[in-house]
Order: structure tokens, then sequence, then C-alpha cells
């Protein structure tokens, strides 16, 4: 009977929240050891929890294991706040090629968001009560109550036990003092508790609608690298005020310093390092590993981190591989030292492929119950799929296409949705790839569902851009012929050993083939359209600006209104396959009866009226021959009137037909609308209220006019994230329907 | 209905009585959380305690104002002043009970067109409103015109401000507004513009001193003692403790944030009061017993709280 293989197939450390499973295979390496050291010593400050901050630097190169050493910290560090009694705030994020800001948006806050916020805001105004309730002898026993149970407050301030003007009071003097340079960030706290849904999300980093924004006395949104910096200092500093330790986790830090590179500056590090010094400040705990090139070519950065915390990630050893096995699959004596040396040579000491080759053996040694041979490690690179390495393939891949004059950009954005890789060739984006792995078949049609609707997204201003899926675990290309409509897509298996050069022969023809001309025009425009684009930037900036002035000219917190739309945060409930099915079901074409059902009232009367009118001209000619004198003239008008009738017909087909294709365009565009902030992973309520919306317009204004009234609710109503985009392909459509 | 003679020696429950002489009972509803309504029901005024919070020296600045503005002179076509209140002060202070106390005030004057006209001034609806206080303003030929715009915060001074000019000078009417500010924004307030300065006053009111609470105590519980009940001065504000009240309502002196506000306290001696009758409606009426006997029976405030506390306990689980 054969064993269960123990070695993972795909050995891909992640930084999923609570990756407890992954944790538990942690093999005491050096770099380990010494975390654990480093964390123990933050938690064990002479004051409280994090009384003094640590910087941690973690080097190593691909599959040296910086990941799993990170969220293994992470957990050690959660494991260790609890038994102190003190829940430990956690954000982990990898780093992007993109300003800090962006970066926020589309990775930092959303993690942000999985933040107990409303609890840590509860905490903070049960502080501020505490501190009122001892103010006089009636209310002090209260004190202790509320210590013992936060949640408390609520009810209490309510209820007048205490006064809910000197709570909020006591609470703006704690902020105050605790964030003194963040006004906004000191609202958006105080937003939590008044309106939770609304602080919640623009501390997430999503863009509040101009009521929302007005109700909480905030911008609309995060929109600068300082402002950014300020949301991240401040919840270090309200964990430190609770005693509670606040770890930021940073991984592939090559990402984020690219951009400086690209952009032969330093704006992107020096925004870190400062981030960096003042989070040690407010006694928080960060780790930020990358490449080691990344932060060889930035010494000064590395002399921010606290003195002797540098973790050196070493290739393994043989002694280490030993324990590898010994981890994964106790009690397996036969693996010697023969074997760890065999197999540690094989990989170079790489975990990954160390891992991806225990996996493989170990079927072939009958579970290492026989020695490893020669043959066997020959047999495993010949035959089996290489031990994937998706960032080294990609890393292998982007060497590849700047070799062919194009620039690359790792885990950069477009439209807010991130790729794994983004080529450029003349500043304009040509290729765009995500790898997955997936174990299933329906998992993996769903990526590349998403893939393909991500890159529809893109090919709106990038209409020659190509995508490349590239996929391993349960690669299957039948699977993957997903409706990719007018977007161009390849499909690649990540598993292959010529992964990268499979992937130049086949998107080379693709890549280099002449631009369709509409799109040669735009690029020989191009500086017109850069400065178009430098034009609206300022007018956004400058709108902002006057909206910032004139909210700070309204000292304004007032509660929110309650018939404000709450929009569920994505990460607290929605999935991925409940806002794919309500997208599928909101935005599906109706059956011809429905559609016909649909068609406004003037147009059904037109086409009743000619339906009608028509058939009864034709009927009278064909069968009221008795009508009609035998003469030349009475011929004539039977044929006349016959004519008339056919005409009126053929009038009245056509109408309908126009009303169908109008409908059609109606119904296209509403998918357009829902793709969009379904691609966005936007919340399901959204999706709803959008749909809605745009159903009323058809309603309202009927097929002909239903876009234009429908781009006008939707602005109204703050439901579109992009109105220039929409007003755009609204404009392009009224033309089209003209 | 409860009988608190028996009990306590008193009329009715202080902090919320069912009924008062002149006095609708639909007004009294809710009486001890929410404001006086003095200039519809004038005879509410005993229920007023000036010493309750700085009401006192509003009133003196607002009749200051009466008299300086022309108010009070008997020639009845003389020129009268206009003017805006900003009154500002935590929640339940009694902010809206001091504005009603000085609409009664003004329309104890006896000019023509006193009926105020309510608004709210959320920011949500604020231009609504004004444009609805307008419309009001319009449709009363002349008079004084009064205003009271309740929910209004830092920020909107300017809009209210215009408002207040516009109705002067359209209208040609004297304008008296009272502003009530939320108390959100009493947490850094700024000053008002220069501009605005000139026809505006504050007003303040405050969070609860013990010097208040005793005021406060005393008043009510002298206003509904049954007047055949004999307490000595120790007793007088049976079944409270002055001294226990006073020392356990703080030191705070009112301009700090205190733990607790007028309406607060007001809400607590109520619902206390009214739980204790239910303990001790069945007991010997108090007028038999001896003095030394009553002093041990008065009730704690501290257990009032503290059940108040339990009972919110209970919702929490």
């Amino acid at each position: 009977m054969s064993r269960a293989n123990p070695f993972p197939a795909y050995p891909v450390a992640t930084l999923l929240p609570a990756n407890d499973d992954q944790d538990r295979m942690t093999v005491n390496t050096a770099g380990i050891e010494k975390s654990e050291r480093l964390l123990r010593s933050f938690l064990s400050g002479p004051e409280s929890p994090g009384s003094q901050g640590l910087l941690v630097a973690v080097k190593g190169d691909f599959g040296t294991g910086k990941t799993h050493l990170l969220t293994h910290a992470e957990n050690q560090l959660k494991a260790r706040a609890d038994e102190r009694g003190s829940a430990a705030g956690v954000v982990v994020a990898g780093a992007m090629e993109s300003r800090p800001v962006a970066w926020y948006r589309a990775m930092l806050g959303p993690r942000i968001g999985r933040l107990e916020l409303e609890e840590l805001s509860t905490d903070l105004y049960a502080q501020a009560a505490v501190t009122v309730a001892r103010r006089a002898p009636l209310s002090a026993g209260l004190a202790t109550r509320l210590e013992l149970d936060p949640a408390a407050v609520h009810p209490l301030v309510s209820d007048e036990l205490l006064s809910s003007s000197s709570v909020d009071r006591e609470l703006i003097a704690i902020l105050e003092r605790i964030v003194p340079d963040a006004p906004q960030v000191r609202r958006a706290a105080l937003g939590l508790i008044e309106a939770p849904a609304s602080g919640r999300r623009w501390f997430e980093g999503e863009r509040l609608s101009q009521r929302e924004a007005v109700a909480c006395g905030l911008t609309q949104a995060i929109a600068t690298d300082e402002e950014a910096a300020d949301v991240v200092i401040a919840l270090a500093a309200i964990h430190r005020q609770l005693g509670r330790p606040f770890m930021l986790v940073i991984d592939e830090l090559e990402h984020f310093a690219r951009l400086d590179e690209a952009r032969s500056g330093k704006s992107n590090l020096t925004w870190l390092k400062r981030l960096l010094e003042r989070l040690e400040k407010e006694g928080a705990c960060v780790f930020v590993a990358g490449h080691t090139s990344a932060w060889n070519g930035h010494p000064d950065f590395l002399e921010r981190f606290s003195l002797g915390s540098a973790i050196e990630l070493e290739p393994l050893t043989a002694e280490d591989v030993i324990h590898v096995v010994e981890r994964f699959a106790p009690g397996r004596r036969r693996f010697a030292e023969t074997d760890a040396r065999l197999v540690n040579t094989f990989c170079g000491g790489n975990i990954r492929r160390t891992l991806g080759l225990l996996h493989a053996l170990y079927d072939r040694s009958e579970g290492f119950e026989v020695p490893i041979t020669e043959g066997m490690l020959a047999e495993v690179a010949a035959t089996s799929t290489r031990v994937v390495d998706p960032e080294q393939a990609l890393d292998d891949l982007g060497r590849a296409l700047e070799q062919d004059g194009m620039r690359i950009s790792r885990r950069a954005a477009l439209h807010d949705l991130t790729f794994d890789l983004v080529a450029y060739q003349s500043d304009c984006p040509v290729l765009v790839i995500e790898a997955k792995h997936a174990l299933f078949g329906r998992k993996q049609q769903d990526q590349a569902q998403r893939f393909v609707d991500k890159l529809r997204i893109v090919n709106q201003d990038s209409p020659t851009c190509i995508g490349v899926f590239a996929s391993s675990g349960a690669f299957d290309p039948e699977l993957l012929k997903v409706g990719s409509q007018a977007a161009r897509v390849f499909w690649f298996d990540l598993n292959r050993p010529d992964f990268v050069a499979n992937v130049m022969t086949t998107i080379g023809p693709a890549l280099h083939e002449p631009m369709p001309p509409d799109a040669a025009t735009a690029g020989s425009d191009r500086d017109d359209a850069l400065t178009a684009l430098a034009d609206e930037i300022q007018m956004i900036k400058e709108s902002q600006a006057s909206d910032y002035a004139r909210l700070e000219d309204q000292l304004a917190a007032p509660g929110g209104s309650d018939s404000e739309l709450q929009f569920r945060s994505p990460a607290m409930t929605d999935t991925h396959d409940e806002r794919r099915a309500i997208f599928e079901d909101l935005s599906a074409y109706p059956p011809l009866r429905r559609q016909l059902a649909l068609i406004s009232g003037p147009a059904l009367m037109l086409m009743t009226l000619g339906l009608g009118l028509g058939l009864a001209l034709l009927l009278t000619s064909i069968f009221g021959d008795s009508l009609f004198r035998e003469t030349e003239e009475g011929e004539s008008a039977q044929a006349f009137i016959a004519i008339g009738g056919v005409i009126l017909l053929l009038a009245t087909v056509l109408l309908a037909a126009r009303q169908l294709l109008l409908l059609d365009r109606y119904f296209a565009f509403k998918r357009e609308r829902l793709r969009d902030i379904y691609v966005l992973e936007r919340p399901i309520q959204l999706l709803i209220e959008t749909s809605r919306a745009i159903d009323e317009a058809l309603y309202a204004r009927g097929p002909r006019l239903a876009i234009g009234s429908a781009v006008e609710l939707l602005e109204e109503r703050e439901l579109v994230a992009d109105h220039r985009l929409l007003r755009r392909e609204a404009e392009g459509s009224a033309s089209g329907a003209t | 209905m409860p009988n608190y003679e028996p009990a306590f020696g008193l009329r009715d429950n202080p902090f919320s009585p069912r009924t008062f002489a002149g006095v609708g009972g639909g007004l009294l509803n809710g009486i001890e959380g929410e404001p006086l309504p003095l200039d519809e029901a004038p005879a509410l005024e005993p229920l007023f305690v000036p010493g309750a919070g700085p009401f006192q020296a509003a009133i003196d600045r607002f009749d200051r104002f009466l008299e300086i503005g022309g108010y009070r002179d008997d020639d009845p076509g003389g020129n009268l002043d206009s003017r805006s209140f900003r009154i500002i002060g935590p929640e339940g202070s009694g902010k809206s009970t001091l504005a009603n106390m000085l609409v009664r005030r003004l329309k104890d004057c006896g000019h023509h067109g006193l009926t105020p006209i309510r608004a709210s001034a959320e920011d949500s609806q604020l231009a609504e409103s004004i444009e609805a206080v307008e419309k009001k303003a319009r449709q009363e030929p002349d008079g004084v015109c009064c205003v009271i715009f309740d929910d209004v915060r830092f920020g909107c001074e300017r809009p209210l401000h215009d408002l207040h000019q516009s109705l002067r000078g359209t209208l040609r009417r004297p304008v008296v507004m009272f502003e009530i500010f939320h108390h959100a924004q009493d947490l850094g307030v700024p000053p008002p513009s220069d501009r605005a300065r000139l026809d505006l006053e504050d007003l303040r009111t405050l969070w609860l001193t013990a010097d208040h609470a005793v005021a406060f105590l005393i008043s009510r519980i002298e206003l509904f003692r049954v007047t055949d009940s004999v307490f000595t001065d120790e007793l007088a504000t049976f079944p409270f403790d002055v001294a226990e009240v006073a020392e356990l309502v703080g030191e705070s002196d009112g301009a700090e944030p205190g733990a607790f506000t007028l309406r607060s306290f007001s809400r607590l001696l109520s619902r206390g009061l009214g739980l204790e009758w239910m303990a001790r409606r069945d007991d010997a009426p108090i007028k038999d017993l001896p003095a030394e006997e009553l002093a041990a029976r008065r009730i704690s405030l501290k257990t009032f709280y503290d059940h108040r506390v339990e009972e919110q306990a209970g919702a929490w689980g």
C-alpha cells in the first residue's frame, strides 16, 4: 500500500492570513531561530510589549524561505501576544512596483481591513470612558467593569450613565496626543465609532461617496503617500496606547525598489525609510523581506534597521535537508546523510526545489525506504515536471522580454488591477502576465475567467495589450477555454521546463505584429494624450484640494445618515464565488420574450399599430375582392393597399429590430459596468445597487435613452469608480445609437 | 397611578411628574430626558432650575439684550435690535431648555410675530432648512422674527449668519436667532468669523457640578414636597441625602468634562425614585415615623446608579 506523500506538491509559501498549516512544518533553521529570539526580546520590553520598536531586515535569494520566515514570525507574535492576554495587530503585505499610495490602496489597505478595526476603536473609546468614569466617585466603579468588558461602553454611553460629550472629548484628547500630526486619520478613527462602515472603508483605501465623506468629516479617499504613511503610524500608535503589539510585515521589497530604479530616483525607499523610523518610535515590530539584490543596492536603507537584527537566509545544508525530512516524514531512518547530500547538491540549497524534489523522490523510493540514487535524480530531472518556482519563472520571463526591448514591471497595477508582470513598449502596456496555482480545475477556470475580465478592462485603454495566463497544478488547456471574447489571451503550463521559451515563441508574433490603425494614431498622439492626462490629473488634484479645503472649513463630525448606502467590506463576508454568481446572474441577457416586454411604451404602441394596420391592409387586399371594382383603377387601388400593408409590416419589423438592438447595447453596457465592479472585487452590495440603478434608467427612459440616463444615475449615486471612463463609453455608445 | 406621598412625602416623582398644574399631559411625557417646552407651556417654569447650570448668567445676559435692544420699552413702534445667540454645550446639559426659556422671556415682552420658527441645521438638510425658514418668515407680515436652529455644526455659521442678514434686510424686521450647537463640535470650537461676531453672542452650558446637582435636587424636591409633611432641615431632600449627592457627583468645575450632565442626572433620579417606589409602596407611611428612622430610610444615589448599570449589564449579557 502506498503511503500518502507528506511533501507539498507546490512548495511556495504564501502570505495568507492564519497560514497555520504552513507554519506547522517550519524547520528550525538559523534564520527562524534568530527571528524567534528577536520577537522574544521585542515582547519582553521593560514597560510593555513593544515599548521599543524592532525593525528586522530579511535577506535571501529566491527559494531561501523568506516568505515562510515572515509567516512564521507573524504566527509567533500572535501566539505570544495571546499568551500575554493581548491581541496583536498584524498587517502583512507583499510590495508592488508602484507609488506608496497606490500600494496602500491595492495591498496594504485591504490587509489593514482584516484588522479588528471596530474592536480597536471600541477599546480606545472604552479607555476614554474609563478616564471619564474615574472623574466622579459615583461612576468610579464603572471603570473596572469597562476595563473587563470594553464593549459595554456603547450601551453605557447611549444610556447616559456617562456623558457622551465627555467620552467623545476624552477620546479626541487621546487621539490628539497619540496621533498629533494627522487630523484626517484622527477623524477616520472617530468615524469608526460614529459610522463604522464608512470609517472602515476609508482605512481600507476605498473611495467614499461625497455624502459619506462629508458625514465623517473626511476626504473621500487616502490621496497622498504621506497620508498612507500616517494611517500606518496611527494604527501603530493606537495599538501602543491599548498595550497591544503591532507588526507590519512587508515581503518582496525588490518590487518596491524597482520603481525607484526605473525612475532613477529614491522616493519609494525614502518613503519607506521614514515610515520605518516613525514605526520604530511607535514601538512597532516591522519585518521587511527582499531578494539580496534589493538590499545590496541600498546600504543606507539597511542601516535603518535595528542593530544586529538583519536575518540573512543561507542556502540549506545537507543537515538541514535531514531536518526537513524528519519534520515532514518523521521516522524515515533510511534517509541518510548521503541521500541528503545528493538532494542538496541537486537543488543548490534552495528550499522550494528541495521540497519539490523530495515530493518527487518520495514516490520513487517507496517513502525513502530505499536509498536515493543518481538514476532517480536523473529520472526526476528528465521526466517529471520541474519543481515550480513561479517567481523565478516570471523573473526569467521578464529578463527575456527585456532582451526583446520591453520595459518590465513586476507586481504592477493597471486601472487599480494588479498583475504579476506587465511589459511596456514605448510606455504603453503590451503584455500582462499572471501566474496562478490551482489544485482543482474549477478553481483554475475561475482564476482564468478573472484574468480575462481584468485584461478586458486593460484593453479599454490599451487595446493591443495581450494576456498570458500561466497556470500550475491542475493545468488543463481544455478547462482554460473560458470566454475571452475580444481579448487576446494565451494559456501556458507553468510546470513545463521550457515555459519561458514556449511563451516567447508563442506570443512573439502577436507582440510584434503592427498596431491597429486606431492604436497607431493613439501612439503618434502620445504627447497630446499625455498632456491631456496631466491636465486631467491636475484638475482632479485641484478638485480634491477644494473638497479638502471645504471640509476643513466644516468642522463637522456628524453621525452618518442612516439612509446612506453602507457597503460591506469584501474581506468580511463576500466570497469570490458569491460575487461571481451574483455578477453572472445580474448581467445575464434575458430571453427574447422578456426583452420584448422591455420595449418602451411609444415604440410598442407604434409596433402594435403598424402590425395591426399592415395586416388589415394586406388581408383587405387579398380577401376583399368584392370591395374593389373590376376596373383598372380598382385593381390599382387593391395593389396600392397591398403594398402599403407590406411596407407597414416591414417598418414594424424594422422598428422591433431596432428596439432589440438598443436593448442589446443596453445589456452590453450593463454587463460592462457590473464587470468593472466584479473584477475590482467590490462588495456584492455595490453590484446589486449598480444593477438596480441601470435597470431604473431603462424602465424610466426606455432603451434609446437608457444608457445616458443610467450614467447620470450612477454618477448621482456615486456608484462608479471612474467617471471619465464611464462618460467616454457612454458618449461612444450614444454616437453609435445615433 | 403611583402615589409617592406615603413612601416619600412627595406629590409626584419630581423628576418625571405625570401631572402639573396648567400643563397638558402630552407635554410631560419623558420630561426627565427632554427639554422643558417653556415657550409653549409657561406653567412649567417652576420646573426650570436656574442654579442647575450656568443658566442664570445666560438669562441675565439675554435680559440685558432685551433691555438695551428696546424690547422692554413702552413704545411699541420703536426700533428693535437683532441678535444671534449661539448656545454651546455638551449633549444633555440644558441647551434647548435654555433656548426655550429665552424665547419665553422674549415673548413676555409682548411684541407681535413671536411664534418661533424651529429648524434643524443638520448638514445634509441645512439648505432646505434655511429655505423653509425664509418661507415661513415671509408668511408673517410684521413683528419680531424668532428662529431656533437646532443641531447646528461648526462650519455652518456663515450660512446662518447670511440668513440672519437676509431676514433683517428683506423683511425689515428684527430678528432674534438661537443657534443650538451640536455637542460634538464643542470639542475644539473655532472662533466665529469677525463678520459674524458683530451681532453674535455666545451662551454656554456645562457639565454637571456638585453644586448644580444639589441645586437641582433641592429645587425639585421642594416643589413636590407635600406641605403637611414634617421634615427637619437635615431631611429636607428626603429620600435623598444632599451631602452624598454632592460627594458622588464629583469635583468637576463644569468647564472640564465631567461624567454627568443635567439630563443624565435627571434621568438617574427619576428612574431610581420610580424603582424605589415599587419596592416601598406597601410599606407603612413615613409620616408616622420618627426622624431617626427616616434618616435611616434615606436611599443612596449610588444604589440607583449601580442599578442602572446592572440593567445595562443585562443588556450586554
